[in-house]
């Protein structure tokens, strides 16, 4: 009986749904259509792009400074303007949320009033009286306060909005400089010095943040009042002065030499000045820092050891970036400059630099200079396209020497991908509409008849390409492969829109192109350079162009290859003079030192033994010797480690970072590991971290590590399918269930979740041991509700049991699934083309009674340990206490992000330094609402048998048809067996006879 | 007498000297070998017996080691479901793949040794042998992937014999075919080359003086005539084959995990390693070590038999 309401209440939700689909699919061709009559050009016509409801540019400003700048001009015509300046006071300020502003007297070297903004107060405004109608730029003096790191970044409004998308993102550069010389290592090779924030005064005028545009931003005033308005987005600054000034002419090259020529400036003719590139003064990022070249003509020559001897490279491409550098110059005169320089990465494209003299651009063709592609060092001399030298008067004296980041003419090239890539998915989606995401390739849809205006697109974005591959390989030294991919694309185009037969056989084509633009968009925008030295020399002299012969060659190669029998690429020791140097400023030390294994990466290595010379050291008088160990070594399970192997000869390190979540209680049960609930601050340390994330790591009362990065479920979905479809985000497992899985199933869509008992187990109020340990919780009836829903996901709603979920959430075919903290940071960093068109959320739940939704769910923690072995164990505990401190890991992760990029964002367990790293609001947010139902299963003697036979159970009852009531028994009786005999084993039960 | 007693000492020296000479004779040889011997001695004869030996412990590798007696086989052999299922499994694996692999080389290299560019395929069919387990791992996970845009998968969906994606890697009845095909391909090649040796070194003229006896045909010359001729290296491939198919234990991890679903790729090595590194009970696992060295021992002693001929 109550089967056969169900059934009726099944076939009238079906018919529901077959009358809806019908509906849709008689309305849809002719609401499309309605767009069909519409000529190309105007639909895309910038200024109206704004009107027209796409789902994919809902959240974004779309209006580029390119658009606002063409509009200025076609518009007002502005008139050009006597030049005119508006200072605006900093005590001015009004705080927008009502608060008051803070005003200091003086800071540093200005003796007037400035404002002090950091994080607390959310943003200011200014109001400001223009005479004269016109375009203006904005200059600001400005001075980092201590306390961040991060880049410092405001949003700019005018009048009460944002003029542009670039506007959102203001960026005051900070200075940084080294401290101290470059030191060396035991190897004898140097090691980078620290970099320090350079705390002073400087002035800058607002740009774009990637560098698209060489000139600074301009802004529309009418004559009257005016409001600006600065928002605070990153890192706490002080304010000077705000002046909206007149843009500044630059001279021509031509004009320049006639004013040399009139005011009879003499060339310079004594010997070249040399600057080392490395030697550079000032450098606008942490990461811009010294580096190697093994290339022998590069100064000074490396041999067989490593000379940071170059500076910029890989780490000195994007936008906004900049280098100064300090001359000496001997006397008044002309000179030319060059510059012994590589660029070879990237495949064939040119990348620019600003070339500033004491802040200013000296000319207009130095803007945006182009240094070519070339595999090889060379020495450049900066000078027109023809070969021809430009001459700088310089006076005498002390000279700063700027190159900045810009994109030059790549700048037309990347806005161009960027517009040509938003039209091509919605072309995707006008396709999708009528064949739906995986298209029957029996049936011939009639596209060119359908949406006939498809067909238009598809030609003009093939002429699009062809257009942009002749301009950038026009603009190139060396053909770039991507030019020729771009021809690549646009023939496909071309064959798509002569047999519209083979478009839904091509859909995945087209889904691939788009990530393709996606990526391009990116890389065009990456500017590298390497640098050896700069050159002012005298302008009639021949520079000579450093190259290095292939015998030179060779014989470095093979120098390297020998010396790398004998040097120890495991340690990473600073020479053995510094550490003791160091240690020396405490009296109380014996010359301790730790002996840290750490399971990462090489990078992680060398940063933990950084961080730790610059700040444990000193501070304790400790010295500490890292040693880089391949990943999974300092784990005891499953394999025969280096850890396990140093544990039996009595030869363990102090302390071992990057262990996983059981080593510790599995090697704490056979007594190797050192419980740390006796020592001194245990209690405070234990509240940085969730309990969640200590669950694993106790056992039977004791704490043997402390977790160091945690991982927790997220719920991803793609906001512009989920707004097509119009589906909510289901809060619960039923809304999932019964709103939204029948929607994605009726469009061809899927759901996807890992394999994962945690969720459902903990949610339905269950729990994998029962209290004391001693035998499974999986007999109770909580566990099997959840066993059958978990079971039933696949039985009987068919959710993929397996997916690559990257892959899939690209695509779009799931366009909803729960992952990890890792598919975030993989959609986040590799999946550029999503930008904006994904988020995430909580992940679903399960009501409760009291009708609150749990959300219980757990991740896996990797953990630092210490060891029975372990001699000095209060070294080593302080040790641990520095590393898991937020300031510690709040700098690690900061530092990591920006030496390897945002796919090492370190997700630290350490909660106040992970909500410190630069999330976006809303996702922090949804992370925090995460860790409150943040729970693991303990580790417990003999629990490996759990998740084996949890998975066996599973795999019986979704792969064999087994009965999930018989299935999930066997597995508790499998379960307990292997508990008591494990129990026996270590005596906790006593043995049978 | 006289002669005697004068023979009587030289003839003692005789033989010591004889003794001597045979000795020294045999010492160089024995010299030469002493480098082999030493490292034999210590990494296979001593490991050997000291795994004997923990067999009878208790011992979880960081605490010190309690004697158990025979407790352990008792266990293994009485009270371990799981210990049949891997040997099931290992057996299954062995019957199937050995066989097959052992006459597929055989016939690979039979046919390959006659055709032209015979180097190309030889070096065809050694390549999977010279490259890495995990690579070619990858490889075949990456055709065999249960994702529907696994290769495969993708193939039978898009030919429609499939309605959803077959699950590989996960589905306990996919499992060891799959395994078996994976393994069959990467061991060919080293018998393979054995018996590509092999044919080589059989006499053209025995060909001729078959022919000129009567043989009519290729069968003819390869039953009469190869096959008797290449005995020693089929007895080397049975033996290395049945060696290999009885440790399998590496590519079950690749392809279905450790430990695999529902156990259905659980072989005895498995066993070994599951007690050895997973649950630290190192005195158990020697103990099915143990027993593999005698089930691996005897079978190849079976095949000594069978292969080797009395004639020679």
């Amino acid at each position: 009986m109550e089967r056969r309401t169900f059934l009726r209440i099944k076939s009238k939700r079906v018919l529901q749904w077959i009358s809806i689909i019908v509906i849709l699919t008689i309305v849809f061709p002719i609401s499309s259509s309605a767009f069909s009559g519409e000529p190309l050009r105007k639909k895309y016509n910038i200024k109206e792009r704004a009107n027209i409801e796409d789902s994919l540019l809902y959240a974004v400003n779309t209006r580029t400074y390119a658009d606002a700048l063409k509009e200025y001009e076609e518009k007002y015509a502005y008139p050009s303007t006597k030049s005119s300046e508006v200072v605006i006071s900093p005590d001015a300020a009004k705080n927008i949320t009502g608060g008051a502003a803070k005003i200091e007297k003086s800071l540093g070297s200005k003796t007037s009033p400035v404002l002090l903004w950091d994080d607390k107060a959310e943003g200011y405004e200014w109001n400001f009286f223009i005479e004269t109608e016109g375009l203006y730029e904005v200059e600001m003096e400005y001075y980092p306060l201590p306390g961040e790191v991060s880049p410092i970044q405001r949003k700019l409004y005018i009048d009460g909005e944002v003029p542009f998308r670039e506007a959102e993102n203001i960026l005051f550069n900070r200075k940084w400089e080294e401290q101290g010389d470059p030191f060396f290592d035991i190897n004898g090779d140097e090691v980078n010095p620290k970099l320090a924030i350079v705390y002073e005064w400087s002035t800058t005028k607002a740009y774009d943040l990637e560098g698209f545009y060489s000139r600074p931003l301009k802004f529309y005033l009418k004559r009257g009042n005016h409001v600006l308005r600065l928002d605070y987005i990153s890192s706490p600054v002080a304010l000077g002065d705000i002046r909206i000034k007149t843009p500044e002419t630059t001279k021509t090259y031509a004009e320049l030499t006639a004013d040399y020529a009139q005011k009879n400036y003499k060339k310079y003719t004594g010997s070249p000045l040399k600057v080392q590139a490395e030697e550079a003064l000032y450098r606008s990022d942490q990461t811009i820092k010294r580096q190697y070249d093994a290339d022998p003509c590069t100064e000074p020559s490396a041999e067989s050891q490593m000379r940071l001897n170059t500076l910029g490279g890989w780490r000195w491409r994007n936008g906004n970036q900049e280098v100064t550098w300090v001359v000496d110059v001997p006397e008044d005169g002309l000179y030319k400059m060059a510059f012994r320089v590589m660029q070879q990465n990237g495949d064939g494209m040119n990348v620019y630099r600003q070339i500033l003299i004491d802040g200013k651009v000296p000319f207009e063709e130095l803007e945006a200079y182009s240094f070519a592609f070339g595999k090889n060092w060379r020495t450049e001399e900066v000078g027109s396209r023809n070969g021809k030298p430009y001459m700088f008067y310089l006076t005498k004296g002390r000279h700063e020497i700027t190159l900045r980041i810009v994109t030059g003419e790549m700048t037309s090239a990347i806005e161009e991908l960027k517009s040509c890539n938003l039209m091509l998915s919605k072309t995707i989606r006008d396709i999708t509409k009528v064949t739906g995401a995986q298209p029957d390739l029996n049936f011939q849809y009639e596209l060119d008849k359908k949406i006939p205006w498809v067909m238009e697109d598809l030609k003009a974005l093939s002429a699009r390409f062809k257009a942009q591959s002749r301009y950038i390989s026009d603009i190139s030294a060396k053909r770039p492969s991507f030019a020729n991919s771009l021809i690549t694309s646009s023939e496909e185009l071309d064959s798509m829109v002569r047999y519209p037969d083979t478009i839904p056989a091509k859909l995945n084509d087209l889904l691939n192109m788009q990530t393709n633009l996606s990526n391009w968009y990116f890389t065009l925008q990456e500017q590298p350079l390497t640098l050896d030295y700069l050159l002012l020399a005298p302008p009639d002299g021949k520079i000579k162009n450093v190259q290095s012969t292939f015998l030179q060659k060779m014989k470095v190669t093979w120098l390297n290859f020998i010396r790398s029998f004998t040097k120890d690429y495991d340690s990473i020791t600073l020479s053995v003079d510094r550490s003791k140097e160091e240690s020396k400023n405490d009296d109380s030390t014996k010359n301790e030192r730790l002996k840290v294994w750490v399971a990462r990466g090489k990078e992680w290595g060398e940063l933990i033994q950084v961080l730790a010379d610059e700040e444990f050291t000193p501070e304790t008088g400790i010295a500490v010797d890292v040693n880089i160990m391949p990943s999974g070594s300092v784990g005891a399970i499953g394999n025969v480690s280096p850890l396990m192997l140093s544990i039996i000869s009595g030869d363990a390190p102090d302390v071992a970072l990057g262990s996983d979540s059981q080593t510790p209680v599995e090697l704490a049960i056979r007594d190797a590991i050192q419980d740390l609930k006796g020592f001194d601050g245990f209690n405070e340390v234990k509240d940085r971290f969730l309990p969640g994330a200590m669950t694993p790591l106790q056992y039977r009362g004791g704490t043997y590590a402390l977790p160091e990065t945690m991982d927790f479920p997220i719920l991803f979905y793609r906001k512009d399918i989920m707004n097509e479809l119009d589906v909510k985000i289901p809060q619960t497992w039923d809304d999932l269930y019964y709103k939204v899985l029948p929607v994605l199933k009726q469009n061809g869509l899927d759901f996807y979740t890992p394999s994962d008992f945690s969720m459902f187990l903990f949610q339905n109020g269950g729990s994998y041991y029962t209290k004391n340990g001693m035998r499974s919780g999986l007999d109770t009836d909580n566990a099997y509700k959840a066993f059958l829903q978990w079971t039933r996901n696949y039985t009987v709603y068919r959710m993929a049991t397996f997916a690559n979920l990257f892959n899939h959430f690209r695509m779009g075919d799931i366009p909803m699934c729960i992952g990890n903290y890792n598919d975030y940071i993989m959609i986040a960093a590799a999946a550029p083309e999503l930008y904006e068109r994904w988020d995430i959320a909580d992940i679903p739940g399960t009501v409760k009674a009291d009708g609150t939704i749990d959300r219980s769910a757990g991740g896996t923690v990797t953990s630092a340990l210490m060891f029975r072995q372990t001699r000095n164990k209060d070294a080593a505990w302080k040790f641990m206490k520095w590393w898991t401190s937020t300031e510690t890991q709040a700098r690690f992760a900061f530092e990591i992000e920006s030496l390897v990029g945002m796919e090492a964002r370190w997700n630290t367990a350490n909660v106040q330094a992970f909500k410190s790293l630069a999330w976006d609001k809303n996702h922090l947010a949804v992370f925090a609402d995460t860790w409150k139902g943040y729970r693991n299963a303990p580790n417990v003697l003999g629990g490996y048998f759990t998740s084996r036979h949890v998975a066996n159970a599973w795999t019986r009852t979704v792969m064999n048809n087994m009965k999930p009531r018989d299935s999930l028994e066997k597995a508790v009786e499998e379960i307990n067996r292997e508990l008591a005999r494990k129990q026996k084993e270590y005596g906790l039960i006593p043995a049978e006879n | 007498m006289s002669v005697a007693m004068n023979v009587n000492p030289n003839l003692n020296t005789v033989n010591r000297n004889v003794k001597v000479m045979r000795w020294k004779k045999y010492a160089v040889g024995y010299a030469m070998l002493l480098p082999f011997l030493l490292l034999f001695l210590l990494f296979i004869v001593v490991p050997v017996i000291w795994s004997l030996v923990l067999s009878f412990t208790h011992y979880n590798i960081v605490q010190p080691m309690k004697w158990a007696g025979i407790s352990n086989y008792v266990e293994l052999i009485t009270n371990d479901d799981l210990f049949l299922v891997a040997l099931q499994n290992t057996l299954k694996f062995a019957v199937i793949s050995g066989p097959i692999g052992f006459a597929s080389s055989f016939f690979f290299a039979w046919v390959i040794n006659q055709l032209r560019m015979r180097n190309l395929f030889t070096l065809a069919f050694y390549a999977p042998s010279i490259t890495s387990g995990l690579a070619i791992s990858v490889v075949w996970l990456y055709l065999f992937s249960s994702d529907r845009y696994g290769l495969v998968n993708h193939l039978l969906l898009k030919l429609g014999m499939v309605k959803d994606p077959v699950l590989w890697t996960q589905d306990p009845k996919m499992i060891m075919p799959l395994i078996i095909l994976i393994s069959l391909w990467m061991s060919l090649g080293a018998g393979f080359l054995t018996n590509l040796a092999g044919l080589n070194n059989v006499s053209p003229y025995m060909y001729e003086a078959a022919a000129i006896d009567g043989v009519k045909n290729k069968f003819q010359e390869l039953i009469y005539i190869t096959l008797p001729s290449m005995k020693p290296q089929l007895l080397f491939n049975s033996i290395m084959s049945i060696v290999g198919s009885l440790n399998v234990y590496e590519i079950t991890v690749a392809v279905a995990g450790f430990p695999s679903p529902d156990y259905c790729a659980h072989t005895i090595v498995g066993h070994m390693y599951d007690y050895a590194f997973l649950r630290f009970e190192l005195g158990y696992a020697s103990a099915i070590a143990f027993i593999l060295f005698l089930l691996n021992f005897s079978i190849g002693r079976m095949f000594m038999k069978i292969f080797s001929s009395k004639d020679e």
